[in-house]
């Protein structure tokens, strides 16, 4: 039987200049009823003219009859620098229909023109205020209308020379842009003999958002948790361009998520009965990227205890004394390793002690009338962590009593 | 009718002397970025037509024109010498509508502009008036 054809109908071009971004849609009536097809449609993307293909391409989709397909491409020059046109066919790809597999005749030329600055004694420069990563390659434009004497256009107060794409536009392509300051990088273009005809752009040059290094938690009292990390570098820019990045903190056994306030560490409130395992995703953002890390541990594994204290002697003779401390408590089933270091005569003597709650040492063969100091800091004993601060004084054994 | 405000000469002078070195360091600070040509389109209302110094200098516009920029960038200095102005205004000085031009480069070109021209205006202010000279003199 003689095919209908099925030539894409009813296509709409819409546009997003900040993105640089043509939109399209299209449906295909002459289908059969209630019937998937998967479908090739060819594109075709021509600028300035018809006749000037720039990009071709096939979109692969299955569809019904008359259901709408939606679909973007992503242009290199900034829309308003030309007018575009686009069209379209299509084929069945489906080989349970075989006689389908035929190209359609193309969709008529539907043009998007963005910019009409025919006429107009003015100079246009696009984009305006661009947000891109540094190292992006970026094409600038500038449409000079009416206006017949020479362009001159300046990066940073430097000229740059561009191509013609028609009498009234010209472009300038520059690859891996530099992140130079917060406040953009300066594109300018002006009239050689009337210097008051002139336009310009900022291009916003973000520094490369990066992935959190040293992403790290701990607890120092079994009530709050305390992540840290190192940002990288901060990527805000100045005229409310973008804030600096965001950090969100998400735990998935509990599913709880917390938006951090700081850049580089953030609290997390341990509940009674919250779990002891623990998987953090720290999650960082700004308007062009996304970067995520991911954490997995044992909250008892993770203690930093806080540091000693009132740290005492007692029972000081001419040879010994008594060291004893405080210690902030982490359960009654958490037992402590203290580490004691006694400083004299230019020597350093280490003592290990193991504590449950507060801390007491014997320190003995101490040297009369001397001055000493002594230290003790601690660590989780069954998981070691890492050390507390120390806390110390000093004391002075007495003369020895004459024998 | 304008209420003198109640400095006297000297004074006005020191805070004027004061606004020119201040303003010539926000200059400088602007000076720095490069790329950005000074503009043709905008003008800082300097002097008040036909006023005598001392109250020659148009505060008040100045004022506006300082606090436009303000709200484009806001900067520790530029927050000094609005401070320093209010301290001259009249008070019941003209209205001054300014329309701040669209798109980034061309702010800083406006802010440029005008910062350049107010610090040209400090320049010409800290100066003593023919009045002034002859009884320094």
């Amino acid at each position: 039987a003689e095919h209908l054809p099925l030539t894409p109908e009813a296509l709409k071009v819409s546009v997003n200049s900040a993105q640089q971004c043509l939109h399209l849609q299209w449906t295909v009536h002459n289908l059969p009823y209630n019937q998937e097809f998967k479908m090739i449609f060819q594109i075709q993307i021509s600028r300035t003219e018809t006749s000037n293909v720039i990009w071709m391409g096939n979109y692969s989709t299955t569809m019904k009859r008359n259901e709408t397909v939606h679909w973007s491409w992503e242009s290199e020059l900034p829309l308003e620098c030309a007018a575009h046109f686009v069209r379209i066919r299509s084929v069945v790809d489906d080989a349970r229909f075989p006689e389908w597999n035929f190209w359609s005749s193309w969709s008529s030329w539907q043009e998007v023109n963005v910019q009409d600055s025919t006429g107009q004694d003015t100079l246009f420069v696009f984009p305006k205020d661009k947000l891109v990563e540094e190292g992006s390659n970026i094409t600038i434009c500038y449409i000079s209308g009416n206006i017949q004497n020479d362009i001159s256009c300046y990066l940073e107060g430097e000229q740059i020379h561009g191509e013609q794409l028609d009498p009234h536009v010209s472009t300038f392509k520059l690859e891996n842009v530099p992140f130079i300051r917060k406040g953009g990088t300066n594109i300018y273009c002006e009239e050689k003999q009337r210097k008051a005809i002139s336009n310009g752009t900022v291009l916003f040059v973000s520094k490369v958002l990066e992935e959190p290094k040293d992403f790290s938690c701990e607890t120092r009292d079994f009530k709050t948790l305390i992540c840290t990390w190192d940002p990288g570098a901060n990527t805000a820019l100045d005229w409310s361009k973008q804030p600096s990045q965001s950090y969100t903190l998400f735990e998935s056994y509990s599913g709880k998520k917390k938006h951090c306030e700081e850049k580089n560490r953030c609290n997390w409130q341990i509940t009674q009965d919250s779990q002891e395992i623990y998987n953090f995703t720290l999650i960082t953002e700004n308007y062009l990227r996304k970067r995520s890390v991911n954490l997995l541990f044992n909250l008892t594994h993770r203690v930093h205890p806080m540091s000693p204290f009132s740290v005492q002697f007692e029972n000081i003779s001419a040879t010994s004394a008594v060291m004893t401390w405080k210690v902030h408590s982490l359960g009654d089933y958490f037992t402590l390793l203290c580490q004691v270091e006694l400083h004299g005569e230019g020597k350093m003597i280490q003592h290990n002690v193991s504590v449950k709650a507060n801390g007491k040492y014997l320190l003995n063969e101490l040297e009369p009338n001397t001055e000493y100091v002594a230290q003790v800091h601690c660590a989780d004993d069954n998981h070691f962590w890492k050390w507390s601060e120390w806390s110390g004084r000093d004391f002075t054994t007495p003369e020895a009593a004459p024998s | 009718s304008h209420t003198l405000p109640a400095l006297g000469p000297a004074e006005r002078g020191k805070i004027f002397k004061e606004l020119r070195s201040l303003s010539k360091m926000l200059l400088e600070n602007v000076k720095e970025e490069k790329g950005v040509p000074m503009s043709q389109s905008y003008t800082l209302p300097c002097l008040i037509p036909d006023a005598q110094p001392p109250n020659h200098i148009n505060i008040s516009a100045i004022r506006t024109y300082l606090q436009t920029i303000r709200q484009l960038r806001d900067n520790v200095t530029l927050g000094e010498i609005i401070e320093h102005l209010d301290k001259l205004r009249f008070q019941d000085a003209s209205k001054t509508n300014i329309s701040v031009p669209a798109g980034t480069l061309e702010n800083k070109r406006f802010i440029l502009t005008i910062l350049t021209q107010f610090s040209e205006c400090m320049e010409l202010a800290s100066k003593p008036s023919n009045s002034e000279a002859q009884r320094a003199g």
